[in-house]
């Protein structure tokens, strides 16, 4: 599996929002975790073992959160527990002897709460020497992220200063940052320039999940949604701009920027444009009621199935409900899997869900059908033999747990439910971790898998996978979710008992 | 007095290309309040006599081409040099609004000192004696050097 949301190898967490958080301001954060080289943040300053691991510099991880936060040294991750200042930081069990000298390495997460959003800020992520395994990336907290509409979720819309072209509400200057789930907004704008609400200036600059609808220059300029400027291997992935002069625009010259599954709609001048000599890529893109849906040369524009006005419907795009109806017939099913892409493969849409790698969508939405237990228990008694099973844990933490995600996958493993085992010869057994899990959360979910089991609910029994089709299964702490993705069931339902409820919904 | 905004300080200072002591790191209205872990590493400078906009391109990086951020154009060397253009060195802000504060107090990121707003300190950029130095002109805006 391969989330459009990536995070560092291991990352300091900090709170963004009202005044209880640590960060009122993204600037703030963005001085306080500029450090010259995020794989040597630190190094340790004496030899350290079990809990406490002496390190030269304490200060960057003082204000952190605590049991979220994680550190990798000498190999091992570890998850800070505290900090004793100016000499060591509590740690999770080191595994024998870490020796002096050793770096610490850690990216940055910032994760914004929804407190009184919409936020009147902006930040340039500009100077920590980032790589590929350890940058600076913002996020919304677990459970406070948008619903695939801007209307939900952290929303950052800066207004008060006029940008220039260079500039926008995000601005990554740095390498390897990213910006995931957040709505933004660029306000109050009056000028002849065109910056952007998301800007993307330096390589391997990523944008997912993101939202930005409604923002327009009221001067001779305009508002972009994604700007490249340039960003060299720079992605745009899930990503909904709407109803401003412009969705995604590439300035400069000498890069390759890519934009997958991106949906614009109602741009007044252009949707999608490459206004410079860049490499510029597309894949599954929608382009819809713009003034210009498209200018200049993207790269095999028809075989990377992208869409010119194609017709494509939206559950409500009046309201910048941007999911496909059920009833769309102009982007469902009709893209590329790019689950296997060479330059960014993932197999999520804009709200985290997991995509149909048979009938991949084009755009930010992967379509799911609904099913109800009716449904499914229409689905008579074909022969069934699993080959996947899709776990989706929706309470809990988000990505930077992975350790808990870890957890999770034990657990679930513990009760035999592994490949091979319980799901049959050649069944793939994965988890996905979309929002928060913690320890806690952990438990919880191997204890319903227990009380599954109890109930003879075991993956073979219930076929979550049918010859044909694609089942989606969600735990609760109170309930199990059932959702049909694609085809048809041939499942057997093993009855239920009492106690255990299995329900079907629509999902966006 | 009262003030409109509230411009934050870095109290710490992480050397050449990182953020240094006196820069104007954020900008926010008066009472919107700060995070606990801002309120340990930046000054909050309460102030008034200064528009959000003007204070608000105080916190602009410098960059090589030498221009303010609204003057960028295509082919500028968009390089950035300092994490702040402007900064108030902290020793004269004091020296002309709160002689006698302690500036170790200050730049201990232990400690959420916070001297000004405490004391109810307005710096008033309109009377030109706060202290917002250019680091790349090397002249001041919005200022002059005023012992009280």
């Amino acid at each position: 599996m391969a989330s459009s949301r990536k995070y560092p190898d291991a990352f300091v967490v900090h709170t963004y929002g009202g005044a209880s958080r640590a960060y009122t301001s993204l600037s703030s954060w963005e001085a306080d975790t500029d450090l010259a080289d995020l794989a040597a943040v630190t190094t340790v300053d004496a030899d350290s073992s079990g809990t406490s691991l002496y390190v030269a510099d304490t200060s960057v991880f003082g204000d952190c959160e605590f049991s979220r936060s994680t550190i990798m040294v000498s190999g091992q991750l570890l998850t800070l527990e505290g900090v004793n200042a100016g000499v060591s930081l509590t740690v999770s069990a080191i595994s024998g002897t870490i020796s002096s000298g050793a770096a610490v390495a850690c990216g940055f997460l910032l994760e914004l709460y929804n407190d009184n959003s919409p936020y009147n800020d902006r930040i340039s992520l500009s100077g920590a020497g980032a790589t590929s395994s350890y940058f600076r990336v913002l996020a919304p907290a677990s459970g406070h992220g948008h619903d695939g509409t801007p209307a939900t979720g952290v929303k950052v819309d800066f207004s008060g200063l006029q940008l220039n072209h260079y500039q926008g509400t995000f601005e990554l200057l740095e390498n390897h940052a990213r910006v995931h789930d957040l709505v933004a907004n660029l306000s109050g704008q009056d000028s002849a320039y065109y910056p952007g609400v998301f800007t993307l200036q330096a390589t391997g600059n990523r944008i997912a999940g993101c939202l930005s609808c409604g923002s327009r220059n009221a001067g001779a300029g305009g508002i972009v949604g994604c700007k490249s400027t340039p960003a060299m291997d720079g992605v745009a992935v899930n990503c909904v701009f709407a109803d401003m002069e412009y969705g995604v625009v590439l300035a400069g010259s000498g890069y390759t920027f890519s934009c997958y599954d991106v949906t614009v709609e109602g741009c007044s001048a252009i949707g999608f444009w490459r206004a410079s000599t860049s490499t510029a890529i597309a894949k599954n893109c929608l382009a819809e009621n713009c003034a210009a849906n498209w200018s200049g040369t993207w790269l095999n524009w028809s075989a990377y199935h992208n869409t010119n006005d194609a017709g494509v419907t939206f559950v409500n795009a009046a309201t910048y409900d941007f999911h496909l109806a059920e009833t769309d017939t102009a982007a469902r099913n009709l893209g590329l899997n790019l689950s296997g892409d060479a330059v960014f493969a993932f197999d999520d849409d804009l709200d985290g869900r997991l995509r149909n790698p048979a009938g991949w969508d084009m755009g930010a939405d992967e379509a799911v059908l609904s099913a109800s237990v009716a449904d499914a228990l229409a689905g008579g008694d074909s022969p069934f033999t699993p080959t996947e099973i899709l776990v989706s844990v929706l309470e809990g933490l988000g990505a930077s747990d992975a350790p808990a995600g870890a957890a999770v996958l034990l657990s679930l493993v513990d009760e035999g439910l592994s490949a091979g085992g319980a799901a049959g010869p050649g069944a793939r057994f994965s988890v996905l971790v979309t929002e928060g899990v913690s320890t806690a959360d952990a438990l919880a979910v191997g204890r319903i898998l227990l009380a599954l089991a109890r109930e003879g609910i075991l993956a073979g029994e219930v076929g979550f996978l049918g010859a044909t089709g694609l089942i989606r299964v969600s735990f609760s702490p109170l309930s199990v979710t059932v959702t049909l993705v694609s085809g048809a069931l041939g499942v057997d339902f093993t009855p239920l008992a009492p106690g255990v409820a299995l329900v079907g919904r629509p999902e966006g | 007095m009262t003030h409109d905004l509230e411009i934050a300080v870095s109290a710490v200072d992480r050397g050449p290309g990182r953020v240094r002591e006196g820069d104007v790191v954020a900008v926010r209205p008066a009472g919107a309040g700060w995070g606990w872990a801002e309120l340990k590493t930046r000054l909050i400078v309460p102030a008034t006599g200064i528009s959000l906009a003007e204070a608000l391109a105080l916190a602009e990086p410098l960059y090589a081409c030498g221009k303010r951020a609204a003057g960028l154009a295509e082919g500028d060397d968009r390089t950035i040099e300092a994490k702040r253009r402007f900064r108030v060195p902290l020793d004269l802000l004091f020296a002309g609004w709160a002689p006698g504060v302690d500036l170790a107090r200050l730049r201990n990121p232990g400690e959420a000192f916070q001297p000004l707003l405490d004391s109810g300190v307005v710096v008033d950029f309109s009377q030109r004696v706060a202290v917002c130095q250019d680091t790349h002109l090397g002249t001041f805006r919005y200022a002059s050097r005023r012992t009280i």
